[in-house]
């Protein structure tokens, strides 16, 4: 259970980052985006180590229940906006991204946290291939959605001539609306990689690629809105508040097809996550 | 020796008054050579601004210091000391310290938090500097309260924000593009508003400007200015289509944008945002325009409430810049007492005597054992050595004192012995 210690020091760590996040964001020192980023560097570190202990204790990739899923989709989530912060210089979105990968982390620690066997039809080595590519395209999409939702924020505050106050280290709107929809692309990209690597898995392990069971559903919904979103962008020109509000459907469709899939509907093949 | 302060500002005399003190660099250089030599006067500087005209002196004895320079500036004025006394400020001491700390900061300034002011003070520190008016004491005064102005807009939202009308487009329109590298603005109409407003844009980065107005012949001549291009008004459509700023203040009895014309227009520039400033009365710009999808539409009254509300929040700010106004002038004042002579002794001695018996505890340490006597013929050795080095200096600077030189020894004294950092020196090298 060291790796559940690990654990639960990153998440007090997480929610200082969050905190600290916030703090920046309505207060106006420099220095604590500063602590906060330094914060959240370190909380991803010791849950870093905390999964690659798991890893060693449980001699398969960390990614096989609940606990695990939840885990590392707030980890790669704290990873990819870190990535984000670095190359955008814009640490406005924090205040977003990282209470999504601290209620991640919440929300994986109500799970049991022990270390079981792989059912058979996990043991492949397409489970960190596949389970790694849709985390990354979801990640991906997490950020797309933090940036509609920054936009259709700002968007709101510009449009109702509403003061902006404190708020004067805002993302530009147009900076907002680019990101939103590269995160998309490579997202869109990413998701494509997930149903092709499945379904390649599936081949494998149930002989068939397809079988139309309701995570599988919710990730070709999810892939044909953000398609859609980038078909309404280059072929229709649409921008501002309906672009981003397509955003915000994905995130819809994402939620619905990591968690909701199984949740509402269990007995799925993929269900192997709530047992 | 004391600190002086006599000025006016726009808070105590009205523009008739400051206008004929107003002096130029050659004229201030005379001002300043001629306080120099009147009787108590040993340091000046002069801070001149369209909203000030203040000297800042240092002297023996202040009262007589301030007549001296009410007297020159009756001079300056040309009337008399009566005449010219309603409007002047005085100040001694710390009160001088902490004025000339508070303009730096912005806060006696007629718009809030203003930047120019810290300029305007650096460049009355060089003057004064230049012309060898201003000493130890006054470039010290100067440098700390220069370092109180970039710590208040540093550390406060003092300010923050535009606290004009054209500066609150300028920062409304990089909130929508970001950078305005490369955006193109269009002024319709040609008032002086709508002028200020595209040089600001301009001056933020904003490439072509076109102006499009009833005259062709006012706008070739407005867009002469900016190196833009001028249309006559059935170029609107098209002139919507390309630029993403657009300035409105054409004198027109009814609204000359309408929904119908911007529609087609944001198609066209596939929807790539829209920023409209309607800085007209009777406005140009529909109000229904601003409910399109990527139009952003700000009146004059919306552009005033946000300088307004930027305003309130420097206003709110205006304590915290009070606490770092305090804390400068105070380390300020610990540094000038610091001159004063018998302190400078007192401190010189005691360094002294510690240093002394820190090396007379470290020889008879290597010496070993010796007797009581030989141990007192080696501390009375060390001790005597001391006291004969610092014996004439410690005369000459009382000497000093009593002529009024006093503190200009003590300071060099204090630097050349270490005895406490100038804290100003610290900040600015």
């Amino acid at each position: 259970m060291v790796d559940v210690a690990f654990f639960a020091v990153a998440s007090v760590l997480y929610l200082g980052a969050t905190g600290l996040y916030h703090a920046a964001w309505v207060g106006r020192a420099r220095r604590w985006r500063q602590f906060a980023t330094w914060l959240l560097v370190a909380a991803v570190a010791v849950h870093g180590v905390g999964m690659a202990v798991r890893w060693l204790l449980a001699g398969r990739p960390p990614l096989a229940d609940a606990f695990e899923s939840f885990s590392f989709y707030g980890w790669m989530l704290a990873v990819g906006y870190l990535v984000l912060e670095r190359r955008t210089r814009q640490p406005g979105l924090g205040a977003l991204v990282v209470p999504i990968a601290l209620v991640a982390i919440l929300v994986a620690s109500f799970f049991p946290k022990g270390i079981r066997p792989l059912l058979p039809v996990l043991q492949s080595p397409w489970l960190g291939v596949h389970v790694t590519v849709s985390f990354l395209a979801y990640v991906t999409f997490t950020l797309a959605f933090a940036s509609a939702a920054g936009f259709l924020w700002v968007e709101g505050i510009l449009k109702g001539h509403r003061p902006l106050r404190w708020r004067r280290n805002l993302p530009s709107l147009l900076s907002l609306e680019a990101l939103g929809q590269r995160l998309a692309l490579v997202g869109l990209i990413l998701m494509t990689g997930s149903l092709v690597t499945g379904a390649l898995w599936a081949r494998v392990a149930w002989g068939v690629p397809w079988v139309w069971q309701p995570q599988q559903i919710g990730a070709l919904v999810t892939w044909a809105v953000y398609a859609g979103y980038l078909g309404a962008w280059y072929g229709l020109g649409w921008r501002g508040r309906r672009a981003a509000w397509l955003l915000v459907a994905g995130f819809v469709a994402v939620l619905s097809t990591f968690v909701g899939a199984d949740l509402v509907l269990p007995g799925s093949l993929h269900s192997f996550l709530w047992q | 020796m004391e600190l002086v302060l006599v000025g006016l500002t726009h808070r105590t005399a009205p523009v008739a008054v400051r206008e004929r003190l107003a002096l130029d660099s050659s004229g201030k250089a005379e001002l300043l050579r001629s306080l120099n030599h009147s009787e108590p006067l040993v340091e000046a500087a002069i801070l001149s601004t369209c909203n000030r005209f203040e000297v800042y002196g240092v002297a023996s004895d202040g009262e007589q210091a301030i007549s001296a320079i009410v007297e020159r500036l009756a001079n300056l004025y040309g009337g008399s000391a009566e005449e010219v006394k309603p409007y002047l400020a005085c100040a001694q001491g710390e009160a001088v310290v902490c004025h000339l700390c508070t303009v730096a900061a912005g806060l006696d300034s007629m718009i809030l938090g203003e930047p120019q002011v810290l300029g305007q003070v650096t460049e009355a520190y060089e003057t004064a500097l230049a012309c060898s008016a201003a000493g130890p004491v006054l470039a010290a005064l100067f440098r700390q309260a220069i370092h109180c102005g970039k710590r208040a807009r540093s550390e406060t939202a003092i300010s923050e924000r535009a606290a004009s009308v054209s500066h609150a487009a300028v920062e409304l329109a990089k909130q929508i593009f970001g950078s305005l590298d490369g955006r193109r603005v269009l002024l319709i109409g040609a008032g002086e508003m709508a002028e200020l407003a595209a040089r600001n844009l301009a001056d933020n980065g904003a490439g072509r400007i076109l102006v499009l107005n009833r005259s062709l012949q006012r706008a070739q001549g407005l867009a002469a200015q900016f190196g833009g291009e001028a249309f006559g008004w059935e170029a609107l459509a098209a002139a919507l289509c390309q630029a993403d700023v657009v300035i409105c203040s054409a004198a027109a009895p009814h609204a000359v944008i309408h929904p119908a014309a911007v529609r087609p227009a944001m198609a066209a520039r596939h929807n790539r945002p829209l920023f409209l400033i309607d800085i007209a009365v009777p406005r140009n710009v529909e109000p229904e325009v601003g409910r399109l999808p990527n139009v952003y539409l700000y009146d004059i009254d919306d552009l005033k409430a946000v300088v307004q509300e930027n305003l309130e929040q420097r206003q709110r700010e205006v304590p915290k810049v009070e606490g770092i106004v305090a804390e400068c002038t105070e380390e300020y004042m610990a540094w000038l007492r610091g001159l004063d002579v018998a302190a400078t002794i007192r401190d010189l001695r005691s360094a002294a005597e510690q240093l002394c018996a820190d090396e007379v505890d470290r020889a008879l340490r290597r010496l070993g054992p010796i007797n009581e006597h030989q141990e007192r013929v080696v501390r009375m050795l060390a001790h005597n050595i001391v006291s004969k080095l610092l014996h004439t200096p410690t005369v000459r600077l009382k000497e000093l004192a009593g002529e009024g030189e006093g503190y200009r020894s003590a300071g060099v004294l204090r630097d050349l012995f270490g005895l406490s950092a100038n804290p100003h020196e610290e900040h600015h090298g």
